[in-house]
């Protein structure tokens, strides 16, 4: 270790500071850190609170003396509380502040008062609000037991439950509400009329006769039968128009612009929740920035009580760095590669690759396939059994849980052979799991549409088949309700007949089998792409079966309750660390994947595909969509011509225009701000070491002068703990040399 | 009457509320918890402000600190002597310094003093090592030790003096994420603990929260539920 010539050391080792460098400013600000501008006026008037600065010095006094009026003036004071002094210092403080405060006005004390009352006021329902907040008690539980990386899990899990409670209580109120209402507010309700043409029929599904009890099962597992003329699907929507006495509330555009409110509510929010996890994603802008001094400084959770925990804490530690290590390492290896080794490596990415793409075609072909199977032994009037008939209308479901099973785990076996750095290879994984559960959701529909518009003589007269799919609509809802309920029944069965048996078995065995499965730990990235999965089922089923944003927030909370108890009771927590600060971030990225995902269904099926003419409040229409453009030209004529104008050409191409220079502008803007931080970070260490070389010429001036001077040497050493600050650095004052009984150097005053 | 509490004056109460974070029915719970380490030492009354001190062994075994690698330095730090040994006006301090309603810079001034372990008042490649050692219990070899050590101050280090001094670490932790949340570094908050949640009979006292000049009062605790195991319901504040 280099020799640092401006400290000293004493024989027990410890090193002693120059108390020079206890006296400069930058140090004495430890004290008075300058709140930044947005401080609120939590302030107790005081002229003088601060106490003069360490023991002796007097220059050093003066200088700090003259900053910290400037800073009083620029800034307000902070709350004592806030000062890194010990609690006599603070006390200290406060009789001086409450001394200082019987000398103003009545005024300013009235002032001050009514301040802090709503101050108070405003902390109170501050307070009230949080504790409105849902399973407040059961996540911090979770928190001090796993750690933020499961609690963050959770909370998203509470987000959900939130905005699928908002978008039911959105959709209820302007498309069932008026409705339901109706009838009691003197409304008259007028129906679309079935103009007896060939697409318009639309036999019932209700079951004649006696109806066993199975059949109620099956009914309700697969939203058919019993319920599908209720307000669960888009079919049972017949209105055109409600009379009111006051008004004609237009059902269809209520419908579709409910639709388009959901979608966009759900964007703005998950926008609004991510930006600040985007904002610090780009201040640590390169990808291993300060990871050791993060893992070694704030690693540590200082909330951690439990023996146990402390040491999975400490294994994730240690983890956490060795993979850093690793990462160090490989960056290392990377880099001298030779060509040849380079050239293997790509290829064996490159047939990788393709085998990742063979198998996710398989799984899209299964999919399809099942799909169109489930269709046509729906459609047929053979019965086998009532098992075998649930299982085929489940028989997409089962597909899609099976193929989001496998996939995973032969994604994490094929990643080992790529040769990536570790955490890539995570992201990486995580990507093909994203796409793979996402793209399965959209190769349903698909192939469902394409038995939709697939008519035997070629082109459909109505669009659609209208034989098989008289109410096409509420088809596609079933199939969303079936998707929706198995995976709800999946979710708790796993838990049940997976996760429980594995903790007994791993407990309580001693075989070689319970010691290669392990006990269970927590994946969170996979029970958040499940989740992120329902929730993109949810969007895109809403259209056709409105209810169904009640039914998910039933799902999740039940759901996190089955969470927490098979957390609770049969896992440990992960010894891979899953990174609390970018969680939130990946969260909500992959579900604005999943929202995006999402909105092209409803889209396409919105404009393109033609509307039932047996159901649904879209009789009247070609296509869904065209409720609006007939809606705008029923409105009065400034309007309309508003409204054309928005949606001209001319008006998109100068908004996409102005949209570009923004964004432009915006991106300059932080390319400077980036040069400038560059800037200044090379200024400050020029400065530090201009500061050592002047504090090391002022030492070797001291010397000098102690030796010419011995008498002046011999000083009080009474002001040996300081006052205003305590800490431990005041207790090294063992052999300070006070710079009061020399002259200020004029160099070194400020 | 039952209800006054004896253990401080009125002015002692209203200065510790406005030197801490703590709201009255906290402080007083945080002085029957001291007054649990050392029965024998600490008195019930503190109306005359006693100088007792708690040495450092006694204040590890609480179960907040007890798991902690750095519970000796966090003593230490908040202790007048610098030994470890507490004074009640010390011990208030730290769960003040370190509960979530303390704001960062504060945090991070205290922080830097708990890591600097020889105290001249810089994190040198020293004071790492013993940190580093501290947290993963020598489980790392030394050659790793000294590869990270170098890593951390490479990364952090501004002014170019192989030293962390106070402003690059501030620097540094400004942009550490995981400093500030709750549940994270230099928070003490958050389940484990069943110690804590027994002390109902406190709870009478403190009934009517009076209204203090110099308020800063964030009366935020959760102890109406005994079943509850968050430590910060008797002993912290929650947000």
């Amino acid at each position: 270790m280099e020799v640092d010539t401006v400290f000293f050391t004493d024989h027990s080792g410890r090193v002693n500071s120059n108390p020079l460098l206890d006296q400069l400013p930058s140090y004495q600000s430890l004290l008075y850190r300058r709140k930044s501008s947005t401080a609120g006026p939590k302030r107790k008037g005081s002229s003088k609170a601060r106490r003069s600065s360490s023991g002796s010095g007097k220059w050093a006094v003066n200088t700090v003396n003259r900053n910290e009026e400037k800073q009083k003036t620029l800034t307000l004071q902070r709350p004592i509380r806030e000062l890194a002094k010990s609690m006599a210092e603070k006390r200290r403080n406060k009789t001086q502040c409450l001394e200082n405060d019987q000398g103003l006005s009545s005024w300013r004390q009235w002032k001050q008062n009514t301040g802090r009352h709503l101050r108070r006021l405003r902390d109170d329902a501050q307070e009230w609000l949080s504790y409105l907040q849902l399973w407040r008690g059961d996540i911090h539980l979770i928190e001090g037991m796993f750690g933020t990386g499961i609690l963050s899990y959770f909370s998203f899990l509470r987000f959900l439950v939130m905005l699928n409670l908002i978008i039911f209580v959105l959709v209820f109120s302007f498309v069932m509400l008026p409705i339901i209402i109706a009838p009691h507010a003197g409304g008259n309700i007028t129906y679309n009329q079935n103009d007896g043409s060939n697409c318009s029929v639309y036999p019932s599904s209700a079951r004649r006769g006696l109806v066993n009890f199975h059949e109620h099962i099956t009914d309700l597992l697969s939203g058919g039968g019993f319920l599908e003329q209720t307000y669960l699907f888009y079919g049972y929507y017949k209105a055109d128009k409600i009379h009111f006495p006051w008004t004609t509330y237009n059902l269809p555009l209520a419908y579709l612009l409910a639709t388009v409110a959901y979608l966009f509510l759900s964007l703005v929010w998950i926008v609004k929740r991510s930006a600040t996890g985007f904002k610090r994603n780009l201040i640590q802008d390169e990808d291993r920035f300060q990871s050791f001094c993060n893992k070694i400084f704030a690693g540590w959770d200082f909330c951690i009580t439990n023996e146990n925990a402390a040491r999975l804490k400490r294994s994730s530690l240690l983890y956490e760095l060795k993979t850093d290590l690793e990462e160090e390492r490989i960056k290392q290896k990377i880099a001298d590669r030779t060509r040849k080794q380079k050239c293997r490596i790509y290829l064996i990415r490159f047939i990788l690759n393709l085998f990742v793409i063979g198998v996710l075609a398989a799984c899209f072909y299964s999919i399809y396939i099942a799909t169109i199977f489930s269709q046509e032994a729906q459609m047929s009037t053979v019965k086998v059994n009532f098992i075998v008939d649930l299982i085929f209308e489940y028989l997409p479901s089962i597909v899609i849980t099976m193929a989001n099973f496998i996939t995973p785990l032969l994604f994490s076996f094929i990643i080992n052979f790529e040769d990536y750095s570790p955490a890539f290879e995570i992201r990486f994984t995580l990507m093909r799991c994203v796409f793979m559960r996402l793209t399965s959701i959209g190769v349903l529909l698909f192939s469902l549409w394409s038995q939709i518009t697939n008519c035997e003589k070629g082109s459909c007269v109505c669009g659609y088949n209208d034989k098989l799919y008289s109410c096409w609509e509420t088809r596609v809802g079933q199939e969303m309700y079936k998707l929706t309920i198995f995976d709800f029944i999946i979710i708790i069965a796993v838990t049940i007949f997976v996760e429980f048996p594995r903790k007994l078995i791993v407990n309580y065995c001693d075989c070689g089998l319970a010691k290669w499965w392990g006990q269970q730990e927590f994946s969170i990235p996979q029970n958040v792409l499940e989740i992120v999965y329902g929730q993109t089922i949810c969007w895109i089923g809403t259209f056709y079966c409105p209810v169904l944003p009640a039914i998910c927030t039933i799902k999740y909370f039940f759901i996190f309750y089955v969470k927490k108890v098979s957390l609770i009771k049969n896992c440990r927590p992960s010894t891979r660390p899953f990174r609390a600060s970018s969680s939130n971030f990946f969260f909500l990225g992959v579900l604005l994947i999943g929202l995006l995902l999402a909105c092209v269904p409803v889209t396409v099926s919105v404009a393109q595909i033609n509307s039932s003419r047996a159901c649904g409040p879209f009789v009247n229409y070609t296509t869904s969509w065209e409720v609006l453009p007939s809606t705008v030209s029923k409105l009065p004529q400034g309007i309309k011509g508003l409204l054309f104008a928005l949606a001209s050409e001319a008006f998109a191409v100068s908004f996409f225009v102005i949209t570009c220079l923004a964004m432009f502008y915006v991106i300059a803007l932080a390319g400077a701000h980036k040069r400038v931080i560059n800037q200044l970070r090379e200024q400050l260490v020029m400065e530090g070491r201009d500061k050592r070389f002047l504090i090391q010429k002022l030492c070797q001036a001291q010397k000098i002068s102690a030796i010419r001077s011995p008498v002046s040497k011999s000083q009080p050493r009474t002001s040996r703990s300081s006052p205003s600050y305590h800490t431990s650095f005041s207790n090294n004052f063992d052999e300070a040399v006070f710079l009061a009984h020399s002259p200020p150097d004029s160099s070194t005053h400020v | 009457m039952g209800n006054k509490q004896t253990t401080f004056t009125e002015e002692q109460l209203e200065a510790f509320q406005d030197c801490t974070f703590f709201t009255r029915k906290e402080i007083l719970r945080l002085h029957s918890r001291y007054r649990e380490l050392a029965p024998h030492l600490v008195p019930l009354d503190y109306t005359n402000s006693p100088e007792i001190r708690v040495p450092l062994t006694l204040i590890n075994t609480m179960p907040e600190l007890k798991e902690n690698p750095f519970r000796d330095r966090i003593v230490e730090t908040f202790s007048e002597d610098g030994q470890g040994n507490q004074t009640f006006n010390d011990f208030v301090d730290m769960f003040s310094a370190l509960c979530e309603t303390s704001p960062r810079e504060l945090k991070t001034i205290h922080a830097f003093k708990i890591y600097d372990f020889n105290r001249d008042s810089f994190i040198c490649k020293e004071d790492l090592r013993k940190t580093l050692n501290k947290l993963t219990k020598g489980e790392l070899t030394a050659e790793e030790v000294t590869l990270v050590c170098d890593k951390a101050i490479e990364e952090a280090d501004l002014d170019g003096d192989n030293k962390l001094s106070f402003s690059d670490f501030e620097n540094m932790i400004s942009k550490a994420p995981d400093f500030l949340r709750p549940a994270a570094a230099l928070t003490l908050t958050a389940a484990g603990s069943a110690l804590i949640t027994q002390d109902q009979d406190q709870d009478q006292d403190q009934d009517q929260d009076q209204d203090q000049d110099q308020d800063q009062d964030q009366d935020q605790d959760q102890d109406q539920d005994p079943g509850c195991i968050i430590m910060s319901a008797s002993v912290l504040k929650c947000n």
